[in-house]
Protein backbone atom coordinates (compact mmCIF):
# COMPACT_ATOMS: atom_id res chain seq x y z
CA UNK A 1 0.00 0.00 0.00
CA UNK A 2 1.57 3.26 -0.80
CA UNK A 3 2.16 6.10 1.71
CA UNK A 4 1.56 9.48 2.09
CA UNK A 5 -2.15 10.02 0.30
CA UNK A 6 -3.20 13.41 -1.19
CA UNK A 7 -6.43 14.50 0.35
CA UNK A 8 -8.10 14.27 -3.16
CA UNK A 9 -7.12 10.36 -2.93
CA UNK A 10 -9.55 9.49 0.36
CA UNK A 11 -12.23 7.12 -0.49
CA UNK A 12 -15.83 8.39 -0.31
CA UNK A 13 -19.42 6.51 -1.21
CA UNK A 14 -21.36 8.62 -3.74
CA UNK A 15 -23.38 10.24 -1.41
CA UNK A 16 -20.29 12.82 -1.03
CA UNK A 17 -20.08 15.83 -2.92
CA UNK A 18 -17.02 17.95 -2.62
CA UNK A 19 -16.32 21.44 -2.94
CA UNK A 20 -13.17 22.75 -3.87
CA UNK A 21 -10.29 23.75 -1.26
CA UNK A 22 -10.53 27.53 -0.64
CA UNK A 23 -6.70 27.27 -0.58
CA UNK A 24 -5.35 30.78 -1.29
CA UNK A 25 -8.21 32.19 1.03
CA UNK A 26 -7.26 30.13 3.68
CA UNK A 27 -3.07 30.71 3.56
CA UNK A 28 -4.07 34.55 3.23
CA UNK A 29 -2.75 37.15 5.94
CA UNK A 30 -5.06 39.27 4.68
CA UNK A 31 -8.53 38.91 3.77
CA UNK A 32 -11.31 41.21 2.76
CA UNK A 33 -15.04 40.55 3.96
CA UNK A 34 -16.23 39.93 0.44
CA UNK A 35 -13.59 37.06 0.03
CA UNK A 36 -15.15 35.74 3.32
CA UNK A 37 -18.56 35.96 1.81
CA UNK A 38 -17.68 34.12 -1.12
CA UNK A 39 -15.56 31.50 0.29
CA UNK A 40 -18.31 30.83 2.79
CA UNK A 41 -20.66 30.45 0.16
CA UNK A 42 -18.84 28.10 -1.57
CA UNK A 43 -18.31 26.01 1.84
CA UNK A 44 -21.86 25.98 3.04
CA UNK A 45 -23.50 25.61 -0.94
CA UNK A 46 -26.23 24.36 0.61
CA UNK A 47 -29.36 26.49 -0.90
CA UNK A 48 -31.44 26.64 2.86
CA UNK A 49 -27.91 28.17 4.44
CA UNK A 50 -27.02 30.02 2.03
CA UNK A 51 -30.32 31.92 2.60
CA UNK A 52 -30.09 31.62 6.37
CA UNK A 53 -26.60 33.54 6.25
CA UNK A 54 -28.41 36.27 3.87
CA UNK A 55 -31.32 36.53 6.42
CA UNK A 56 -28.80 36.98 8.88
CA UNK A 57 -26.60 39.79 7.10
CA UNK A 58 -23.97 37.65 5.00
CA UNK A 59 -20.50 37.02 6.23
CA UNK A 60 -20.38 40.92 7.57
CA UNK A 61 -22.67 39.13 10.41
CA UNK A 62 -20.29 36.44 11.02
CA UNK A 63 -17.35 38.49 11.81
CA UNK A 64 -19.35 39.88 14.59
CA UNK A 65 -20.57 37.27 15.84
CA UNK A 66 -24.16 38.43 16.32
CA UNK A 67 -26.27 36.60 19.18
CA UNK A 68 -25.50 32.89 20.30
CA UNK A 69 -27.31 30.74 18.30
CA UNK A 70 -30.67 30.22 20.82
CA UNK A 71 -31.97 26.69 20.19
CA UNK A 72 -35.59 28.49 19.79
CA UNK A 73 -34.85 29.86 17.04
CA UNK A 74 -35.96 29.27 13.47
CA UNK A 75 -32.29 28.78 11.58
CA UNK A 76 -31.26 26.51 15.00
CA UNK A 77 -31.67 23.46 12.87
CA UNK A 78 -30.76 23.85 10.03
CA UNK A 79 -27.67 25.87 11.88
CA UNK A 80 -26.98 22.38 13.88
CA UNK A 81 -27.65 20.16 10.31
CA UNK A 82 -24.56 22.18 9.36
CA UNK A 83 -22.54 22.12 11.57
CA UNK A 84 -23.08 18.64 12.70
CA UNK A 85 -22.51 16.91 9.24
CA UNK A 86 -19.09 19.23 9.01
CA UNK A 87 -17.99 17.76 12.46
CA UNK A 88 -19.16 14.32 11.09
CA UNK A 89 -16.74 14.96 8.02
CA UNK A 90 -14.39 16.36 10.20
CA UNK A 91 -14.26 13.03 12.55
CA UNK A 92 -14.13 10.82 9.28
CA UNK A 93 -11.01 12.64 8.07
CA UNK A 94 -9.44 12.53 11.44
CA UNK A 95 -9.80 8.96 11.24
CA UNK A 96 -7.98 8.54 7.89
CA UNK A 97 -5.09 10.93 9.32
CA UNK A 98 -4.81 9.39 12.41
CA UNK A 99 -4.70 6.04 10.45
CA UNK A 100 -1.95 7.26 7.87
CA UNK A 101 -0.10 8.20 10.43
CA UNK A 102 -0.22 4.42 11.74
CA UNK A 103 0.73 3.31 8.42
CA UNK A 104 2.74 6.32 7.36
CA UNK A 105 5.54 6.58 10.05
CA UNK A 106 5.16 2.50 10.96
CA UNK A 107 9.09 1.93 10.31
CA UNK A 108 10.34 5.25 10.89
CA UNK A 109 13.51 5.29 13.58
CA UNK A 110 13.07 8.37 15.22
CA UNK A 111 9.34 7.43 16.42
CA UNK A 112 9.31 5.03 19.02
CA UNK A 113 6.54 2.36 19.51
CA UNK A 114 4.04 4.59 21.72
CA UNK A 115 3.65 7.05 18.67
CA UNK A 116 1.96 4.24 16.66
CA UNK A 117 0.17 2.87 19.82
CA UNK A 118 -0.95 6.06 19.58
CA UNK A 119 -2.15 7.02 16.26
CA UNK A 120 -3.62 3.66 16.44
CA UNK A 121 -5.74 4.43 19.48
CA UNK A 122 -6.36 7.64 18.25
CA UNK A 123 -7.93 5.57 14.82
CA UNK A 124 -10.45 3.85 16.44
CA UNK A 125 -11.40 6.62 18.64
CA UNK A 126 -12.40 8.88 15.68
CA UNK A 127 -14.10 5.82 14.31
CA UNK A 128 -16.51 5.99 17.51
CA UNK A 129 -16.87 9.67 16.94
CA UNK A 130 -18.06 9.20 13.51
CA UNK A 131 -20.59 6.29 14.72
CA UNK A 132 -21.56 8.74 17.40
CA UNK A 133 -21.82 11.74 14.60
CA UNK A 134 -23.72 9.91 12.45
CA UNK A 135 -25.96 9.47 15.47
CA UNK A 136 -26.20 12.88 16.12
CA UNK A 137 -26.89 13.39 12.16
CA UNK A 138 -30.00 11.01 12.10
CA UNK A 139 -30.92 12.59 15.57
CA UNK A 140 -31.54 16.08 14.01
CA UNK A 141 -32.99 14.63 10.87
CA UNK A 142 -29.66 15.52 8.99
CA UNK A 143 -29.25 12.63 5.75
CA UNK A 144 -25.51 11.88 4.92
CA UNK A 145 -24.09 13.61 1.90
CA UNK A 146 -26.88 16.50 2.64
CA UNK A 147 -23.76 18.95 3.05
CA UNK A 148 -20.70 19.19 0.81
CA UNK A 149 -17.34 17.90 2.45
CA UNK A 150 -13.88 20.25 2.30
CA UNK A 151 -10.86 18.73 3.06
CA UNK A 152 -9.30 21.35 4.00
CA UNK A 153 -8.56 19.46 7.54
CA UNK A 154 -6.78 16.53 5.58
CA UNK A 155 -5.02 18.83 3.52
CA UNK A 156 -4.13 20.75 5.88
CA UNK A 157 -3.28 18.74 9.00
CA UNK A 158 -1.37 16.08 6.88
CA UNK A 159 2.17 17.04 6.48
CA UNK A 160 4.64 14.11 5.71
CA UNK A 161 6.85 15.01 8.84
CA UNK A 162 5.72 13.31 11.46
CA UNK A 163 6.05 16.18 13.85
CA UNK A 164 3.84 18.48 11.27
CA UNK A 165 1.82 15.73 11.18
CA UNK A 166 1.40 15.11 14.65
CA UNK A 167 0.98 19.23 15.30
CA UNK A 168 -1.52 20.00 12.26
CA UNK A 169 -3.77 16.86 13.66
CA UNK A 170 -3.32 16.66 17.05
CA UNK A 171 -2.74 20.05 17.90
CA UNK A 172 -4.39 22.26 15.47
CA UNK A 173 -7.05 20.15 14.17
CA UNK A 174 -8.59 18.43 17.19
CA UNK A 175 -7.72 22.07 19.11
CA UNK A 176 -10.32 23.10 16.23
CA UNK A 177 -12.98 20.46 17.81
CA UNK A 178 -12.28 21.39 21.42
CA UNK A 179 -13.75 24.97 19.99
CA UNK A 180 -16.84 23.86 18.50
CA UNK A 181 -17.31 21.01 20.61
CA UNK A 182 -17.67 23.37 23.96
CA UNK A 183 -20.14 25.45 21.53
CA UNK A 184 -22.23 22.24 20.74
CA UNK A 185 -22.05 21.54 24.39
CA UNK A 186 -23.25 25.11 25.57
CA UNK A 187 -26.11 24.83 22.68
CA UNK A 188 -27.13 21.21 23.72
CA UNK A 189 -27.68 21.87 27.09
CA UNK A 190 -29.86 25.31 26.28
CA UNK A 191 -31.67 23.25 24.14
CA UNK A 192 -32.46 20.99 26.82
CA UNK A 193 -31.22 18.16 24.62
CA UNK A 194 -29.14 15.59 26.47
CA UNK A 195 -28.57 13.64 23.14
CA UNK A 196 -26.62 15.97 22.14
CA UNK A 197 -24.89 17.44 25.56
CA UNK A 198 -24.00 14.01 26.57
CA UNK A 199 -22.67 12.61 23.39
CA UNK A 200 -20.78 15.91 22.45
CA UNK A 201 -19.23 15.92 26.06
CA UNK A 202 -17.89 12.43 25.77
CA UNK A 203 -16.23 12.95 22.25
CA UNK A 204 -14.77 16.20 23.47
CA UNK A 205 -12.83 14.27 26.38
CA UNK A 206 -11.33 11.71 23.75
CA UNK A 207 -10.21 15.03 21.95
CA UNK A 208 -8.57 16.51 24.49
CA UNK A 209 -6.79 13.15 24.68
CA UNK A 210 -5.58 13.10 21.37
CA UNK A 211 -4.66 16.91 21.91
CA UNK A 212 -2.38 15.70 24.23
CA UNK A 213 -0.96 13.14 21.81
CA UNK A 214 -0.10 15.97 19.46
CA UNK A 215 1.30 18.31 22.85
CA UNK A 216 3.61 15.31 23.79
CA UNK A 217 5.02 14.43 20.87
CA UNK A 218 5.47 17.59 18.48
CA UNK A 219 8.00 18.30 21.81
CA UNK A 220 9.44 15.18 21.95
CA UNK A 221 10.29 15.05 18.24
CA UNK A 222 11.83 18.38 18.31
CA UNK A 223 13.53 18.51 21.94
CA UNK A 224 17.01 19.59 21.49
CA UNK A 225 16.48 20.69 17.73
CA UNK A 226 15.41 24.25 17.69
CA UNK A 227 15.56 24.75 13.90
CA UNK A 228 13.03 21.82 13.51
CA UNK A 229 11.28 23.47 16.63
CA UNK A 230 10.76 26.57 14.79
CA UNK A 231 10.28 24.81 11.42
CA UNK A 232 6.65 23.20 13.74
CA UNK A 233 6.14 26.45 15.54
CA UNK A 234 5.87 27.96 11.75
CA UNK A 235 3.66 24.95 10.19
CA UNK A 236 1.68 25.45 13.57
CA UNK A 237 0.88 28.93 12.80
CA UNK A 238 0.50 28.05 8.78
CA UNK A 239 -2.54 25.80 9.71
CA UNK A 240 -4.08 27.54 13.00
CA UNK A 241 -4.44 30.35 10.44
CA UNK A 242 -6.31 27.99 8.08
CA UNK A 243 -8.19 26.73 10.69
CA UNK A 244 -9.54 30.26 11.90
CA UNK A 245 -11.89 30.45 8.83
CA UNK A 246 -10.87 33.65 7.82
CA UNK A 247 -10.57 35.43 10.81
CA UNK A 248 -13.58 33.66 11.84
CA UNK A 249 -12.44 31.86 15.51
CA UNK A 250 -11.46 33.92 18.16
CA UNK A 251 -12.43 35.15 21.23
CA UNK A 252 -13.35 32.75 24.50
CA UNK A 253 -16.46 31.83 26.73
CA UNK A 254 -14.15 31.77 29.63
CA UNK A 255 -13.06 35.58 29.04
CA UNK A 256 -16.64 36.56 28.42
CA UNK A 257 -16.15 37.01 25.06
CA UNK A 258 -19.77 35.55 24.21
CA UNK A 259 -20.42 37.00 20.87
CA UNK A 260 -17.23 35.22 18.94
CA UNK A 261 -18.25 33.25 15.90
CA UNK A 262 -16.54 30.43 17.24
CA UNK A 263 -14.80 31.26 20.37
CA UNK A 264 -11.69 29.44 21.61
CA UNK A 265 -12.26 27.22 24.02
CA UNK A 266 -9.82 27.87 26.33
CA UNK A 267 -10.51 25.49 29.55
CA UNK A 268 -10.67 22.50 27.64
CA UNK A 269 -7.32 23.55 25.83
CA UNK A 270 -5.59 23.91 29.47
CA UNK A 271 -6.20 20.47 29.99
CA UNK A 272 -4.85 19.39 26.95
CA UNK A 273 -1.91 21.11 28.08
CA UNK A 274 -1.67 24.32 26.32
CA UNK A 275 -0.62 27.52 28.56
CA UNK A 276 -2.28 30.96 27.98
CA UNK A 277 0.21 32.89 25.63
CA UNK A 278 -0.13 29.34 23.18
CA UNK A 279 -4.23 29.95 23.32
CA UNK A 280 -3.56 33.49 22.85
CA UNK A 281 -1.80 32.93 19.82
CA UNK A 282 -4.03 30.64 18.73
CA UNK A 283 -6.92 33.58 18.83
CA UNK A 284 -4.72 35.68 17.24
CA UNK A 285 -3.78 33.45 14.71
CA UNK A 286 -6.43 34.61 12.09
CA UNK A 287 -5.49 36.86 8.90
CA UNK A 288 -6.39 40.79 9.29
CA UNK A 289 -9.70 41.23 8.22
CA UNK A 290 -10.12 44.61 5.96
CA UNK A 291 -13.22 45.95 4.40
CA UNK B 1 -21.32 -25.08 61.61
CA UNK B 2 -21.26 -27.37 58.77
CA UNK B 3 -21.05 -31.59 59.88
CA UNK B 4 -18.26 -33.11 58.44
CA UNK B 5 -18.26 -36.60 57.39
CA UNK B 6 -15.30 -38.56 58.16
CA UNK B 7 -13.30 -38.52 54.44
CA UNK B 8 -13.57 -35.08 54.96
CA UNK B 9 -12.12 -34.15 58.71
CA UNK B 10 -9.11 -34.19 57.27
CA UNK B 11 -7.99 -33.19 53.95
CA UNK B 12 -8.86 -31.28 50.79
CA UNK B 13 -12.26 -31.61 51.71
CA UNK B 14 -12.21 -30.29 55.43
CA UNK B 15 -12.32 -26.44 56.93
CA UNK B 16 -10.26 -24.24 58.33
CA UNK B 17 -7.00 -25.31 59.80
CA UNK B 18 -7.66 -29.58 58.83
CA UNK B 19 -7.87 -28.21 55.72
CA UNK B 20 -4.53 -29.84 53.99
CA UNK B 21 -5.00 -28.40 51.14
CA UNK B 22 -2.50 -27.88 47.95
CA UNK B 23 -1.88 -24.58 46.59
CA UNK B 24 -4.24 -24.58 44.28
CA UNK B 25 -8.02 -26.30 44.34
CA UNK B 26 -8.31 -30.08 43.72
CA UNK B 27 -9.89 -29.29 40.78
CA UNK B 28 -7.27 -27.41 39.41
CA UNK B 29 -5.79 -29.22 36.01
CA UNK B 30 -3.50 -27.37 35.44
CA UNK B 31 -0.09 -28.24 33.82
CA UNK B 32 3.14 -27.96 35.13
CA UNK B 33 5.41 -28.34 32.07
CA UNK B 34 4.65 -26.94 28.76
CA UNK B 35 6.00 -26.89 25.39
CA UNK B 36 8.80 -24.23 25.45
CA UNK B 37 11.12 -22.57 27.81
CA UNK B 38 11.75 -19.06 28.69
CA UNK B 39 14.00 -18.78 25.34
CA UNK B 40 11.61 -20.39 22.97
CA UNK B 41 8.19 -19.06 24.38
CA UNK B 42 10.34 -15.60 23.61
CA UNK B 43 11.45 -16.09 20.20
CA UNK B 44 8.01 -17.10 19.13
CA UNK B 45 6.49 -13.64 20.87
CA UNK B 46 8.97 -11.45 18.57
CA UNK B 47 7.38 -13.03 16.12
CA UNK B 48 3.76 -12.76 17.13
CA UNK B 49 4.68 -9.15 18.01
CA UNK B 50 6.03 -8.31 14.21
CA UNK B 51 2.58 -9.34 12.80
CA UNK B 52 0.36 -7.23 14.90
CA UNK B 53 2.61 -4.43 14.37
CA UNK B 54 1.98 -4.67 10.80
CA UNK B 55 -1.38 -5.71 11.35
CA UNK B 56 -2.11 -2.87 13.27
CA UNK B 57 -0.87 -0.14 10.50
CA UNK B 58 -2.36 -1.44 7.10
CA UNK B 59 -5.51 -1.43 8.99
CA UNK B 60 -5.01 2.16 9.91
CA UNK B 61 -3.64 2.87 6.70
CA UNK B 62 -6.56 0.96 4.74
CA UNK B 63 -9.37 3.32 6.52
CA UNK B 64 -8.72 6.57 4.28
CA UNK B 65 -8.76 3.85 1.31
CA UNK B 66 -12.52 2.84 2.30
CA UNK B 67 -14.98 4.01 -0.06
CA UNK B 68 -17.58 2.03 2.40
CA UNK B 69 -18.26 3.91 5.52
CA UNK B 70 -18.84 0.43 7.28
CA UNK B 71 -15.66 -1.38 6.29
CA UNK B 72 -13.97 2.24 6.97
CA UNK B 73 -14.93 2.31 10.78
CA UNK B 74 -14.53 -1.40 11.09
CA UNK B 75 -11.03 -1.61 10.23
CA UNK B 76 -10.46 1.69 12.27
CA UNK B 77 -11.86 -0.03 15.43
CA UNK B 78 -9.77 -3.13 14.62
CA UNK B 79 -6.59 -1.10 14.04
CA UNK B 80 -6.25 -0.43 18.10
CA UNK B 81 -7.24 -3.33 18.95
CA UNK B 82 -3.63 -5.29 17.24
CA UNK B 83 -1.81 -2.29 18.10
CA UNK B 84 -3.03 -3.06 21.88
CA UNK B 85 -2.14 -7.15 20.79
CA UNK B 86 1.12 -6.05 20.06
CA UNK B 87 1.56 -3.64 22.64
CA UNK B 88 0.62 -7.00 25.07
CA UNK B 89 3.44 -8.74 23.89
CA UNK B 90 6.10 -5.84 24.42
CA UNK B 91 5.28 -5.94 27.77
CA UNK B 92 5.56 -9.77 28.09
CA UNK B 93 9.45 -9.12 26.51
CA UNK B 94 10.67 -7.74 29.24
CA UNK B 95 8.86 -10.49 31.91
CA UNK B 96 10.80 -13.18 29.96
CA UNK B 97 14.09 -12.00 30.43
CA UNK B 98 13.98 -10.01 27.08
CA UNK B 99 15.99 -6.46 27.42
CA UNK B 100 14.96 -5.40 24.39
CA UNK B 101 11.18 -4.70 24.92
CA UNK B 102 10.81 -3.29 21.09
CA UNK B 103 12.33 -6.65 19.84
CA UNK B 104 9.82 -7.41 16.49
CA UNK B 105 11.14 -9.60 14.11
CA UNK B 106 9.47 -11.70 10.97
CA UNK B 107 10.47 -15.60 11.09
CA UNK B 108 12.06 -15.97 7.63
CA UNK B 109 11.79 -13.90 4.10
CA UNK B 110 8.95 -15.86 3.18
CA UNK B 111 6.64 -14.46 5.96
CA UNK B 112 7.89 -10.70 5.03
CA UNK B 113 6.52 -11.66 1.39
CA UNK B 114 3.11 -12.55 2.88
CA UNK B 115 3.00 -9.68 4.89
CA UNK B 116 4.17 -7.44 2.09
CA UNK B 117 1.50 -9.10 -0.64
CA UNK B 118 -1.24 -8.80 2.37
CA UNK B 119 -1.10 -5.68 2.81
CA UNK B 120 -0.24 -4.29 -0.84
CA UNK B 121 -3.89 -3.32 -1.95
CA UNK B 122 -4.36 0.74 -2.00
CA UNK B 123 -6.68 0.91 -4.31
CA UNK B 124 -10.48 2.11 -3.60
CA UNK B 125 -12.28 -1.01 -5.18
CA UNK B 126 -9.93 -3.22 -3.86
CA UNK B 127 -11.93 -3.09 -0.36
CA UNK B 128 -12.75 -6.81 -1.36
CA UNK B 129 -8.94 -7.94 -1.32
CA UNK B 130 -8.31 -5.72 1.64
CA UNK B 131 -11.17 -7.80 4.01
CA UNK B 132 -10.31 -10.95 2.68
CA UNK B 133 -6.62 -10.90 3.13
CA UNK B 134 -7.34 -9.76 7.34
CA UNK B 135 -10.55 -11.67 7.82
CA UNK B 136 -10.06 -14.65 6.08
CA UNK B 137 -6.22 -15.31 6.33
CA UNK B 138 -4.76 -13.50 8.89
CA UNK B 139 -7.00 -13.49 11.79
CA UNK B 140 -7.84 -17.13 11.05
CA UNK B 141 -4.14 -17.95 11.20
CA UNK B 142 -3.88 -15.99 14.42
CA UNK B 143 -7.02 -17.61 15.98
CA UNK B 144 -5.54 -21.07 15.20
CA UNK B 145 -1.84 -20.28 16.54
CA UNK B 146 -2.97 -18.58 19.73
CA UNK B 147 -4.83 -21.24 20.70
CA UNK B 148 -2.40 -23.11 19.87
CA UNK B 149 -0.17 -21.65 22.39
CA UNK B 150 -2.68 -21.23 24.83
CA UNK B 151 -3.11 -25.15 24.60
CA UNK B 152 0.19 -26.31 24.50
CA UNK B 153 2.27 -24.06 27.22
CA UNK B 154 2.55 -24.58 30.66
CA UNK B 155 -0.75 -22.46 32.40
CA UNK B 156 0.98 -22.34 35.36
CA UNK B 157 4.52 -21.37 34.90
CA UNK B 158 3.68 -19.56 31.96
CA UNK B 159 0.29 -18.32 33.20
CA UNK B 160 0.75 -14.54 32.29
CA UNK B 161 0.76 -15.53 28.06
CA UNK B 162 -2.57 -17.95 28.75
CA UNK B 163 -4.17 -14.89 30.01
CA UNK B 164 -2.91 -12.75 27.24
CA UNK B 165 -3.83 -15.20 24.87
CA UNK B 166 -7.50 -15.03 26.31
CA UNK B 167 -7.59 -11.25 25.52
CA UNK B 168 -6.05 -11.75 22.26
CA UNK B 169 -8.69 -14.44 21.07
CA UNK B 170 -11.66 -13.16 22.65
CA UNK B 171 -10.98 -9.68 20.43
CA UNK B 172 -10.27 -12.40 17.02
CA UNK B 173 -12.67 -13.88 17.79
CA UNK B 174 -15.26 -11.35 17.27
CA UNK B 175 -13.05 -10.03 14.41
CA UNK B 176 -13.26 -13.13 12.37
CA UNK B 177 -16.83 -12.72 12.63
CA UNK B 178 -17.72 -9.27 12.08
CA UNK B 179 -15.68 -9.58 8.84
CA UNK B 180 -16.75 -13.05 7.47
CA UNK B 181 -20.43 -10.90 7.61
CA UNK B 182 -18.88 -8.36 6.06
CA UNK B 183 -16.96 -10.02 3.25
CA UNK B 184 -20.28 -12.10 2.48
CA UNK B 185 -22.79 -8.80 2.31
CA UNK B 186 -20.27 -7.18 0.28
CA UNK B 187 -19.83 -10.29 -1.99
CA UNK B 188 -22.76 -9.53 -3.74
CA UNK B 189 -21.74 -10.76 -7.12
CA UNK B 190 -20.10 -14.02 -8.47
CA UNK B 191 -17.39 -12.05 -10.08
CA UNK B 192 -16.37 -10.77 -6.19
CA UNK B 193 -16.89 -13.92 -4.92
CA UNK B 194 -14.07 -15.45 -7.61
CA UNK B 195 -12.09 -12.46 -6.51
CA UNK B 196 -12.13 -13.06 -2.76
CA UNK B 197 -11.39 -16.61 -3.28
CA UNK B 198 -8.64 -15.94 -5.74
CA UNK B 199 -7.01 -13.59 -3.38
CA UNK B 200 -7.48 -15.87 -0.17
CA UNK B 201 -5.55 -18.59 -2.20
CA UNK B 202 -2.90 -16.37 -3.47
CA UNK B 203 -2.56 -15.19 0.04
CA UNK B 204 -2.78 -18.56 1.52
CA UNK B 205 -0.36 -20.25 -0.16
CA UNK B 206 2.42 -17.50 0.61
CA UNK B 207 1.73 -17.86 4.21
CA UNK B 208 1.96 -21.73 3.64
CA UNK B 209 5.51 -21.33 2.53
CA UNK B 210 6.77 -19.68 4.93
CA UNK B 211 5.36 -22.03 7.51
CA UNK B 212 3.22 -19.44 9.24
CA UNK B 213 3.69 -17.07 11.91
CA UNK B 214 6.99 -18.90 13.45
CA UNK B 215 8.16 -20.39 10.20
CA UNK B 216 8.09 -24.07 9.67
CA UNK B 217 6.56 -25.96 13.07
CA UNK B 218 4.25 -22.53 13.96
CA UNK B 219 1.57 -25.40 15.18
CA UNK B 220 3.73 -28.06 15.36
CA UNK B 221 4.86 -29.51 18.72
CA UNK B 222 7.97 -31.18 20.69
CA UNK B 223 7.07 -34.59 22.30
CA UNK B 224 7.21 -33.10 25.34
CA UNK B 225 3.29 -34.02 25.95
CA UNK B 226 3.23 -35.64 29.22
CA UNK B 227 1.63 -38.73 29.29
CA UNK B 228 0.29 -41.16 31.69
CA UNK B 229 2.97 -44.41 32.23
CA UNK B 230 2.04 -47.41 30.23
CA UNK B 231 -0.60 -49.98 31.45
CA UNK B 232 0.90 -53.22 33.74
CA UNK B 233 -0.87 -56.07 33.59
CA UNK B 234 -0.55 -59.47 33.93
CA UNK B 235 2.77 -61.81 35.34
CA UNK B 236 4.36 -58.18 35.82
CA UNK B 237 1.28 -56.46 37.88
CA UNK B 238 1.00 -59.65 39.87
CA UNK B 239 5.21 -59.40 40.75
CA UNK B 240 4.94 -55.78 41.17
CA UNK B 241 2.07 -55.97 43.95
CA UNK B 242 3.72 -59.22 45.80
CA UNK B 243 7.01 -57.28 45.73
CA UNK B 244 4.75 -54.40 47.50
CA UNK B 245 3.17 -56.66 50.11
CA UNK B 246 6.81 -58.18 50.92
CA UNK B 247 7.75 -54.52 52.11
CA UNK B 248 5.13 -53.74 53.84
CA UNK B 249 5.34 -57.10 55.40
CA UNK B 250 8.47 -56.43 56.39
CA UNK B 251 8.30 -52.56 57.49
CA UNK B 252 5.15 -53.59 60.27
CA UNK B 253 7.09 -56.46 62.00
CA UNK B 254 10.10 -54.52 62.30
Amino acid sequence: MKKFMTSDELARDDRFTRSSLPLDFLMAEEVTVEQIETTMTTLLSNPDMLKSMEDEGGAASLLSGGPRLNPEEERAKLTMKTQMHGIFMGEMQALEAAGRSAWDFQDNEELPWEFQLDMCRQTWDEGRHVEIYSALLDHVDCEIGEFNENLFLFEFGCSDDPAERVTGVNRCLEGLALDVFQQTIRFGKAADDETIAQSVDFVSADEVTHVKFGQVWAKALTEGDPERRQKIVNFQRKVDRAFSLGGLRGGSYDGGATEAFLPIAREFRKVAGFSDEEIDEVAGAGPKVTS
Amino acid sequence: MVEQTESSANGVGAYGITRHAQPFPYWDRRRLVGEWDVEQSVQRIVHYKYFEERLSAALGGWGATMPEMDCKNLVARHCYEHAWHADLWRKRLPELREVNEDRSEPPNDAFVRFVDKLTEPFDHDLTMEKLVGIYRVAIPHLLAVYTFHQHVTSDITDSPTVRILGFMLQDDHKQYVEGEMMIQDLAATPELRKRAGAWQLELDLLLGEAGGICGPGTLGGLPKIQKPPHAVLGDELRKRREAARKVAEAASSS
